[in-house]
């Protein structure tokens, strides 16, 4: 099963039991309005959980319930038994969904009843009539159903005329205002990225509110703009961009009539009223190739700047674009006269009440009456589904398609509010109120005879075919199969959830506890040193073993809870590497090993990202692309291994990919060009030490910045993020043949070796995965190079860096009797560094615990642990510290 | 650059398949349970290009967080989005009125939920 | 940085941010001949564009993202 949904039912099942006991608890303080908060809380998460996944069924039973707590919550419907009893009967139910889902994996179809049953009994409990309490239509809607003065008339003809043309072919033309709120960037509102979303912009201008204030007035922040445009997007679809500033816009769907707008110059003479004359005369012959040569004829003898020009310019063009709208064309005639654009509203209407042009008949008209009464039937379902929304638009999408498209209707801004408020609400009475509003007017274009039909076919009928269906279905059998408490179904919890508090605390209480225990040599030492009782001392001793094995054995048990299978992460990565790789072009099979590998939580948590970033690398660089494979002698599909073991106390993971590998020389010369490398060690470096290089800060080898792995983060991160949590990353490729990266990490963070230290009379520890040796250095053997002290060990140079100088401890380093001085060898990024402290001392186990608080910022230390005789070792991270 | 959302919710469930989504996507993801843990990561130094909250939680809602996130410095500007159910349309206004920039309809699917994201958040 | 002064020319570059307006708009009050480079801009943030709209600088040169290059020529290049 997938661990989304595994989560999602040892989630849910917690919550229903919880859910059943705080109902439990309300019956003995019905009043408290806590109990009813954390309820509703839990119902409504629960509830949101379930929509995650395709259980309408539990999804709506919930929702019920979520809707009658919320009324309890507001006072609305008081709390009762009859309540109490419904909701523990649909947490019964969602715990037998739960069962099925984990049993079979989904839920039988056996179930929707009872679910529609549960739902609408709780919904019962609901005040009456609160359906219909819709919210009245906002400011924002209103104000575009008006349809305001654009100043379309202010954009060029041309372009107008362009819209035009395309308008008739069936693309849409919306107007936006958009006046953001001035306060909006306090909102983390960006107008103009938002603006800048708008598809299909053909026009656009932004302004200013008011005239903008002396520049050492203004407030960068105080926004005044305005934007406008026009955009061929739907103004379905702009609502949807715009959803979250519906009062600060304007949304308007233009009529491709509005474009019609002729401007220019009125001044002109009298001829005019004979060229009226002879073109209605052309017009009512129906001779509109006539009518097109007296125009273009006039047309010629025309100042193109003349208002008249224009006005004969847009006949011309709706002649070629609509010869048959003969109502447009003796408008746009008769305004000559006037010299005044023709009211178009008016004239819209008019080509209604004319039936159209399209020639629609009686038989359409009874056709279009059955269409609405469906819909009208549709909406009167009372059932609550998952999939209401998706019937809502569907309506809606009927309805549209039932108005003939004379663009900018009110109607359709209408409808599409309506269904915006269906929707925003779940309810179907705003699409409803559309239908009563005007369906009759829709059906009023057609003969009367069919009008009076189509009514009396409407809703009557509708609902008395359909309301017998439902109950009797619903009230069947299964119905009393759900138990009242479900006390026959056996308990199922197999794991048991646990606040990771209470495991911190085990963890705190066995490190104390090992703490402890590592007393007791010291005990054993004193019993024989200073009492000289040699046989209490093996005693002791004897009793240490047996604590210590019983210590040792908790810890790991501890251990054992904190641990989780990689397979937590590995999840992700198939979906990863299919998107990816299909982005990318290239043909990827992915290979997972070992997903039962345990680690702890914290080591899971922290090999996620640097495993995503590693994955990503692998696919933008390392596998090819099919073509380039197959010329390279591969199978076009690339190989992607991600393998998970445990070896001793680490855990390895390891990914894996035959692509191009990594070419040494290239990364040498790349290294050189970025100053990562001097010249001695570009000639001197062997193939392997290049490879690492791409380890090294400010080292990435992208060399065109993709979208995928390009971005800003190179592989140095990935081994940042190791080794803050104690592991290490390395690399062996081959070039040509792919590359294999191997993360190794502890497989607990909580026990930690260190060796401790003496300097300055303090004691500090250094974790030993970091030590590489311990040496003994003479006096003799120091070198000065500049201002800085060396050794050679083995034939190299190691530089020397004093502990006490580190930590700013104004005192030299003090040597042994015979001058030598104690140097710790560390491995710090690729180079071993000795540093000099007073005194080497034993190793020892500690818990490590970081610091916390003020300490916390304290850069040079890891953490600090208790020692057996109750001291504080402060262990240090001798990364930070150099 | 790679952008950095903070998701605030009480319900594990939601978390992972939030953060499994975004991850996917390219974002780094850091969660929270409630507000107060939300605001502890804020004020410990966390500096998220996007914040997305649930409403409903304990200790500290959504909108109390969402004013307190407001409040501190260097947040004023940085999109906040509340995660809320169909039913909750009023929440959303009650959100933005407490300065959120918008908000998402749970459940979010993936393709969804980048898209919404990519909407609020430029240069995602 | 997404915002680069030199002496009279101030480069935006990239996304620039809300943050980024209040020094623009620092620098303009100081700098009143100063031009503006986008060249290498790929978003701005509407209180950038509304400084710049009240300030009215010389662009020296305009963004390549047709979108943006869109909506800053018609904010402000007319008139």
């Amino acid at each position: 099963m997938n661990p989304l949904l595994d989560q999602f039912i040892s989630e849910a099942r917690d919550f229903q039991q919880s859910i059943g006991e705080k109902l439990m608890q309300l019956e003995s303080e019905p009043g408290s309005r806590a109990l009813i908060g954390e309820l509703f809380r839990m119902v409504h998460t629960l509830k949101g959980n379930s929509g995650l996944f395709e259980f309408p069924e539990m999804t709506g039973v919930l929702h019920a319930g979520e809707d009658v707590l919320d009324a309890v919550r507001d006072g609305r419907v008081p709390y009762g038994r009859a309540l109490a009893d419904l909701l523990l009967e649909a947490m019964d139910f969602v715990l037998l969904l739960l069962d099925e889902i984990e049993g079979v994996g989904s839920i039988g179809v056996e179930h929707v009843a009872s679910s529609a049953r549960l739902a609408r009994n709780l919904r019962s409990l609901l005040p009456a009539g609160a359906d219909e309490a819709g919210n009245p239509v906002d400011s924002g809607a209103a104000a575009s159903v008006g349809a305001p003065e654009l100043p379309l008339a202010s954009m060029p003809e041309e372009r107008r005329m362009e819209w035009y043309r395309a308008a008739l072919s069936g693309d849409a033309l919306s107007w936006v205002e958009y006046a953001p709120d001035a306060e909006c960037f306090f909102k983390g509102e960006d107008p103009l990225y938002q603006v800048g979303q708008v598809p299909g912009v053909v026009w656009r201008d932004v302004s200013a509110r008011k005239p903008w204030p002396e520049l050492a007035e203004l407030d960068a922040y105080h926004c005044q703009l305005v934007f406008r445009l026009l955009s061929t997007a739907e103004p379905a679809a702009l609502h949807e961009l715009f959803r979250y500033m519906p009062h600060e816009t304007r949304i308007i769907a233009i009529s491709p009539l509005a474009l019609l707008v002729p401007v220019g110059d009125p001044d002109g003479g009298a001829v005019y009223e004979d060229f009226v004359a002879d073109a209605i005369a052309l017009l009512d012959n129906g001779d509109l190739a006539g009518l097109e040569r007296t125009t273009r004829c006039m047309l010629e003898f025309s100042a193109p700047k003349l208002w008249l020009a224009s006005a004969l310019r847009w006949l011309l063009l709706i002649l070629e674009l609509e010869p048959g709208n003969s109502l447009v064309l003796r408008a746009l005639i008769e305004s000559l006269r006037t010299l005044t654009t023709p009211c178009w509203g008016d004239v819209a209407a008019g080509r209604r009440a004319a039936g159209g042009d399209g020639g629609q008949s009686t038989a359409d008209g009874a056709a279009l009456a059955e269409i609405l009464a469906a819909q009208r039937e549709i909406l009167a379902l009372q059932d609550d589904v998952a999939w209401r929304g998706g019937r809502l638009k569907a309506v809606a999408a009927t309805l549209a398609a039932c108005c003939p498209r004379m663009g900018g209707d009110r109607r359709h801004d209408a409808l599409e509010h309506a269904l915006e408020q269906s929707l925003a609400e779940n309810k179907a009475a705003p699409l409803l109120g559309w239908l009563d509003e005007y369906g009759p007017a829709l059906l009023a274009g057609f003969t009367p005879a069919a009008t009076v039909d189509a009514r009396s076919s409407m809703p009557e009928p509708v609902g008395a075919a359909l309301a017998p269906d439902m109950p009797t279905r619903v009230e069947g059998p299964e119905g009393l199969r759900l138990g009242r408490r479900s006390d026959d179904v056996p308990g199922t919890a197999k794991t048991l959830k646990v606040d990771q508090t209470k495991i911190d605390r085990l963890m705190n209480l066995i490190g104390e506890m090992v703490v402890a225990k590592n007393s007791l040599p010291y005990l054993a030492a004193r019993a024989e040193s200073q009492y000289g009782v040699r046989d209490l001392a093996r005693e002791i001793k004897t009793q240490y073993a047996v604590v210590n094995r019983i210590a040792e054995e908790m810890q790991d048990a501890i251990m054992q809870v904190r641990m989780m299978p990689v397979s937590f992460i590995f999840q992700r990565f198939p979906r990863l590497v299919r998107d990816t790789s299909r982005k990318l072009g290239k043909e990827v099979n992915l290979v997972l090993e070992g997903e039962a590998t345990e680690v702890d939580k914290n080591i899971v948590e922290a090999l996620a990202d640097p495993m995503i970033h590693i994955v990503r690398n692998s696919l933008d660089h390392g596998i090819e692309l099919p073509a380039l494979r197959l010329a390279a002698g591969k199978p076009a599909e690339g190989k992607l291994t991600i393998r998970a073991s445990q070896a001793a106390d680490r855990v390895l993971i390891e990914i894996i990919d035959d692509g191009k590998g990594i070419d040494p020389q290239h990364i040498k010369k790349k290294a050189y060009e970025k100053g990562v490398i001097d010249e001695a060690t570009l000639e001197r470096i062997t193939d392997q030490e290049a490879v690492n290089l791409i380890f090294a800060a400010g080292f990435s080898t992208v060399e065109t910045v993709s979208d995928l792995s390009g971005r800003g983060v190179g592989m140095d991160v990935v081994r940042n993020a190791m080794e803050k949590v104690g592991g290490t990353v390395s690399i062996e490729s081959e070039k040509g043949k792919g590359t294999l990266l191997r993360l190794s990490l502890p497989l607990s963070m909580a026990v930690s070796n260190v060796m401790i230290v003496e300097s300055d009379q303090q004691i500090f520890g250094v974790p030993m995965d970091m030590v590489v040796e311990t040496v003994r250095v003479p006096r003799a053997a120091i070198r000065h190079i500049k201002q800085h002290q060396t050794t050679v060990l083995r034939g190299s140079i190691v530089p020397l860096l004093s502990l006490n100088a580190l930590l700013a401890i104004n005192q030299e380093q003090r040597p042994n009797e015979d001058d030598e001085f104690a140097a710790l060898v560390i491995r710090h990024q690729g180079e071993n560094i000795g540093i000099v402290v007073d005194d080497f001392r034993e190793t020892v186990d500690i818990i490590l615990k970081p610091l916390v608080g003020i300490l916390g910022g304290l850069a040079g230390y890891s953490g600090s642990a208790l020692l057996g005789d109750g001291t504080v070792l402060m262990v240090l991270n001798p990364r930070e510290l150099t | 650059m790679t952008k950095t959302i903070l998701i605030v919710d009480d319900s594990a469930t939601m978390l992972l398949s939030v953060r499994n989504n975004l991850e996917i996507a390219g974002f780094k993801v850091e969660t929270a349970e409630d507000g107060v843990k939300a605001l502890g990561k804020l004020k410990a130094g966390l500096k998220p290009d996007l914040v997305i909250t649930d409403i409903n939680m304990p200790n500290m809602n959504g909108m109390e967080l969402i004013r307190n996130i407001r409040a501190l410095p260097g947040f004023r500007f940085t999109p906040i989005l509340t995660l809320t159910t169909e039913s909750q349309a009023a929440k959303r206004d009650e959100g933005k009125a407490a300065g959120a920039t918008g908000w998402l309809v749970k459940p979010v699917g993936g393709a969804d939920l980048l898209k919404i994201i990519r909407q609020v958040l430029p240069g995602a | 940085m997404a915002i680069e002064f030199q002496e009279k020319t101030v480069l935006l570059k990239g996304c620039v941010g809300v943050e980024e307006a209040e020094l623009l708009l620092e620098w303009l009050q100081k700098t009143p001949c100063g031009q503006v480079d986008l060249t290498a801009c790929t978003h701005l943030h509407a209180a950038n564009l509304q400084v710049l709209m009240a300030a009215r600088p010389t662009v020296l040169a305009w963004p390549k993202e047709a979108a943006l290059l869109a909506w800053l020529t018609s904010s402000l290049q007319s008139t």
